[in-house]
C-alpha cells in the first residue's frame, strides 16, 4: 500500500470552485421558480442570491451524488417561505376553482365536437398563461411550477416543501384546475376568434 | 356529468398523466380506458391540457450578470 504523498485539505477556494461549478448550472432552474413565487424580478434575483449563499455555507451537508438540483430548490423555497411570512405580502391560500371541470364546461358550451384547441388553448399567448399562473395562490402556483415546468416527481415535490405526498396531490390538482377555470374565463372574454376560418 | 363508476378512475388520471402510478394501477386505468370512450376524452384533455402549459410557460432564464454577482458575494463571504 502506497501512502497518497499529499492530500491537501480543499482550501476555500477549491471548495468554492467546486461548488460553483455544481450548483451554478442549476442557476436558470432557481431564477426561473423565483420569479414564479416573488411574481417580481428585483425580488428573484435576491432570492437566487440568497439561496445560493445558504446552500453554500451548508454545503457540506450536501451528500455527493444525490439529487443536487433537489436540495437546492429546498433551499430556495425555504428561504422565499420563511421572508414570505414575515412580510406576509400575499394571503398563502386563495380562491380556487373547486369543481370546475373543463372537459364538461367545453362539452356543454359547444357540444361534444368543438375542440379545446379552438375553444381555448389557440387563443392563447405565452403572457396570458404564464399571468394565469401567477395569479394562482403561492401553494398552489409553487405545487404546479415545481410539477408542470420543472418536472420534479410528487415524492421530491413532497421533500422540497416538506409536505405529505397527499398535499402535493391536492394542491398540484386543485392548482390545474384552477388554472384550467382562468385560462378558459381568459380564451371566453376574447370571443369566438378565427371562426369560420380553416 | 361522469358516471360514478368512472370517477375513481377520474381521481387518478392526474397520478396517471404524472406516472406516479404503479404498472398495476396504470393497467386498471388503461382497461377502464379501453371500454369507456367518455373516459378517454377526458384524459386526452387532461393531457392536451398539461403539454399545452408546460409548452406556454417555458422556464424564464436568470439575467446574464446574476451568476457573476452571486460568485462575487460567494467570495465576499468565504
Amino acid at each position: 500500500m502506497s501512502q497518497p504523498s499529499v492530500s491537501p485539505l480543499p482550501d476555500s477556494s477549491t471548495r468554492r470552485t467546486e461548488f460553483e461549478e455544481q450548483a451554478l448550472e442549476h442557476l436558470d432552474a432557481l431564477y426561473g421558480t423565483a420569479i414564479r413565487l416573488t411574481r417580481n424580478p428585483a425580488d428573484a434575483e435576491d432570492l437566487v442570491q440568497e439561496a445560493f449563499l445558504r446552500a453554500y455555507k451548508s454545503w457540506e451537508q450536501f451528500e455527493q451524488g444525490t439529487n443536487l438540483k433537489a436540495w437546492l430548490f429546498r433551499i430556495l423555497t425555504n428561504q422565499f417561505y420563511s421572508d414570505h411570512r414575515k412580510r406576509a405580502r400575499e394571503p398563502v391560500v386563495s380562491a380556487t376553482a373547486d369543481g370546475f371541470d373543463l372537459y364538461d364546461t367545453i362539452r356543454d358550451t359547444r357540444g361534444a365536437s368543438a375542440s379545446p384547441e379552438s375553444l381555448v388553448l389557440d387563443k392563447l399567448f405565452e403572457p396570458e398563461v404564464r399571468q394565469a399562473l401567477d395569479d394562482l395562490s403561492l401553494d398552489h402556483r409553487t405545487v404546479v411550477y415545481l410539477a408542470d415546468i420543472e418536472g420534479f416527481s410528487y415524492k421530491e415535490i413532497s421533500k422540497i416543501l416538506q409536505i405529505p405526498i397527499g398535499t402535493v396531490m391536492s394542491r398540484l390538482s386543485r392548482g390545474r384546475k384552477t388554472l384550467q377555470k382562468a385560462l378558459w374565463d381568459k380564451a371566453i372574454r376574447k370571443g369566438p376568434t378565427g371562426e369560420g376560418t380553416k | 356529468m361522469s358516471k360514478p363508476d368512472c370517477t375513481r378512475f377520474i381521481d387518478k388520471f392526474y397520478s396517471f398523466i404524472d406516472d406516479e402510478l404503479s404498472a398495476a394501477e396504470c393497467a386498471e386505468i388503461q382497461g377502464h380506458l379501453d371500454s369507456c370512450p367518455e373516459c378517454f376524452e377526458r384524459l386526452k384533455l387532461e393531457s392536451r391540457f398539461i403539454s399545452f402549459f408546460k409548452e406556454k410557460c417555458r422556464c424564464e432564464a436568470a439575467p446574464t450578470h446574476l451568476a457573476g454577482s452571486i460568485k462575487a458575494a460567494l467570495e465576499k463571504s468565504s
